[in-house]
């Protein structure tokens, strides 16, 4: 498989605080890459390693296959996008002049795609209104059109629907979905709408305390996420009682209701449990979420 | 190196920041030799002549070119640094582009103090009286290159410092420092009566920073010659070139 960046025993230390320690991680080409973890837990400290503005202290990474001490690497950045913490905007430009300096910053020789990708991110009719005076949702798609000239191969985005409101949020979405299938432009999204995530993510990485816990494919992640049955009954007691003895996996929320953690038709469970006193109300089909997947993986509240 | 100058120099020329130092640098010309001209009117019944009031943008320019290039530290905190570095810049591209870019700022705002205050001579004095032509060209020669190299000085400082809100505090405390110091600098060197009373090392190091340090030429009119002059400002331009690229090149960004 082809990766546009790969790293191996990646670390970064700012004093005597390891920020990433013996990190290994790689981002198929084509992917939508899901980068999950804890406030702290190093997303960013890479993204800046990525980016170029900080030196990694041990280790070393690929980047579109050219070693992060080549001389080459700013070819590699130059085939790069990316909008990390807030948009990178000149605020006393209008969008299209903001445009106009990334096209001029590449070297590109022409301005032509300028309204396209104004027109692509919905910014077209903001004509010379000046982007300090944007909206969190409107810088968020000029910057992500400044991460778009130059025809990027490689996008990094740092909560690419923050501040957007419901509709904005779709079409972000669907822009990067239809950005990856059309142009196989590879995308690297930390995100902490997770469910968000979840719709366009076709691998994850895992981060804690400066190391990748996992990576997965979405396949494999949706193949982890348990399925299980949430059972109201007049008696989780007695329900418990019955689940043991039938050896099946389960977890009690309250007086009246119990999730099991395996398929067993309703006939059969119902017999035993009419038998043991125990009437069931109601049997619902569940899935465990995304969120609850990362809570267990990555062990604590206040996750991505 | 020159598409990073280039977009350098338009983001500046666009920057509300730039414009309001350049209006202030116009106004305040403007405005002295106004309120001058009346006082003169009506306490002196005179008139002023352009000796008094051409170079009124000397005393104001250090300040003024300092606030303009601190400009250039709004580049980490709205992020665009990253934008350059990841459209395949080097840092020492980014870095004396922006340096060079700083100098520029110095050369418009002397450039357009230079063409109002020559406006105001002619509309609204009696002309120079203790200048010749050259001299005034010489003058005003010294004044472009001496804020190039302060505000090229500057813009080091603000990339090296990685913009951080400490290199506002730092230029700027330069500034004023340097113009107290110099103050006093000249009061000794030049005292309104008497002669010079210094002597040994320290006539030595008051006589270099009023012959060598870039922010002494705008203190007052040119009394050296001019290859002092281009050591100076060559000088201040090099040293922070070199210091400043050598951070700037290991300095860990946000």
């Amino acid at each position: 498989m082809e990766y546009v960046f790969t790293c191996n025993n990646l670390g970064k230390k700012y004093g005597s605080f390891a920020a990433l320690t013996e990190m290994k991680m790689e981002i198929p080409k084509g992917a939508i890459y899901g980068f999950v973890g804890k406030n702290g837990a190093g997303k960013t400290t890479l993204i800046r390693l990525l980016c170029g503005l900080q030196q990694p202290t041990s280790g070393s990474f690929e980047l579109m296959g050219i070693a992060n001490d080549s001389k080459d690497i700013v070819k590699a950045r130059r085939r790069m996008g990316a909008v990390v913490e807030a948009p990178a905007i000149y605020k006393d430009m209008d969008a299209r002049s903001n445009l106009i300096q990334q096209c001029l910053m590449l070297g590109l020789p022409d301005f032509d795609k300028v309204d396209e990708l104004l027109s692509l991110v919905g910014l077209s009719d903001t004509g010379k209104k000046k982007a300090g005076k944007f909206s969190l949702g409107m810088r968020q798609r000029l910057g992500l059109a400044i991460a778009l000239c130059g025809d990027p191969d490689f996008i990094i985005l740092d909560e690419p629907t923050n501040g957007l409101d419901p509709q904005g949020i779709i079409e972000i979405r669907e822009l990067i979905i239809k950005l990856n299938k059309e142009k196989g432009i590879t995308f690297l999204i930390s995100s902490h709408i997770l469910d968000e995530l979840a719709r366009m993510a076709t691998h994850y990485g895992f981060i804690d305390k400066g190391h990748i816990v996992r990576q997965m494919s979405s396949r494999e992640l949706h193949s982890e996420c348990r399925k299980s049955v949430r059972i109201r009954v007049n008696d989780t007691k007695i329900l418990a009682k019955v689940l043991e003895e039938l050896g099946l996996e389960y977890k009690i929320l309250d007086d009246s209701a119990a999730d099991m953690y395996a398929e067993m038709t309703f006939s059969e469970l119902a017999k035993k449990c009419e038998e043991a006193g125990c009437t069931i109300l109601t049997m619902e089909e569940r899935d465990e979420s995304l969120e609850a997947f990362y809570l267990s993986l990555l062990g604590g509240g206040d996750n991505a | 190196m020159l598409r990073i100058l280039y977009s350098d120099i338009r983001k500046t020329m666009q920057s509300r920041a730039f414009l309001i130092c350049l209006i202030t640098n116009v106004s305040y010309h403007i405005l002295l030799v106004i309120t001058l001209k009346v006082l003169y009117h009506f306490f002196f019944h005179n008139n002023i002549t352009s000796d008094e009031v051409a170079f009124s943008f000397a005393s104001i320019a250090i300040f003024l070119v300092t606030a303009s290039t601190l400009i250039s530290a709004g580049e980490f905190s709205d992020g665009t640094m990253r934008n350059k570095l990841i459209s395949g810049a080097k840092r020492s591209e980014v870095f004396f582009s922006g340096m060079i870019t700083g100098m520029y700022q110095g050369f418009v705002h002397a450039a357009a103090a230079f063409v109002t205050s020559m406006l105001t001579s002619l509309l609204l004095t009696t002309g120079f009286e203790g200048y010749t032509i050259p001299e005034v060209a010489d003058y005003w020669l010294l004044i472009i290159f001496s804020c190039m190299s302060i505000a090229g000085f500057s813009t080091a400082l603000v990339l090296a410092l990685g913009g951080r809100k400490i290199s506002y505090v730092v230029g700027l405390s330069i500034a004023f420092g340097m113009k107290i110091f110099l103050l006093y600098v000249q009061d000794k060197l030049y005292p309104e009566s008497g002669n010079c009373s210094l002597t040994g090392v320290k006539l030595a190091v008051f006589r270099f920073t009023d012959r060598f340090i870039p922010y002494s030429y705008l203190a007052m009119r040119p009394h050296w010659d001019s290859v002092s002059y281009i050591l100076g400002c060559g000088s201040l331009i090099l040293i922070s070139a070199i210091l400043g690229v050598m951070i700037f090149q290991k300095k860990e960004l946000l």
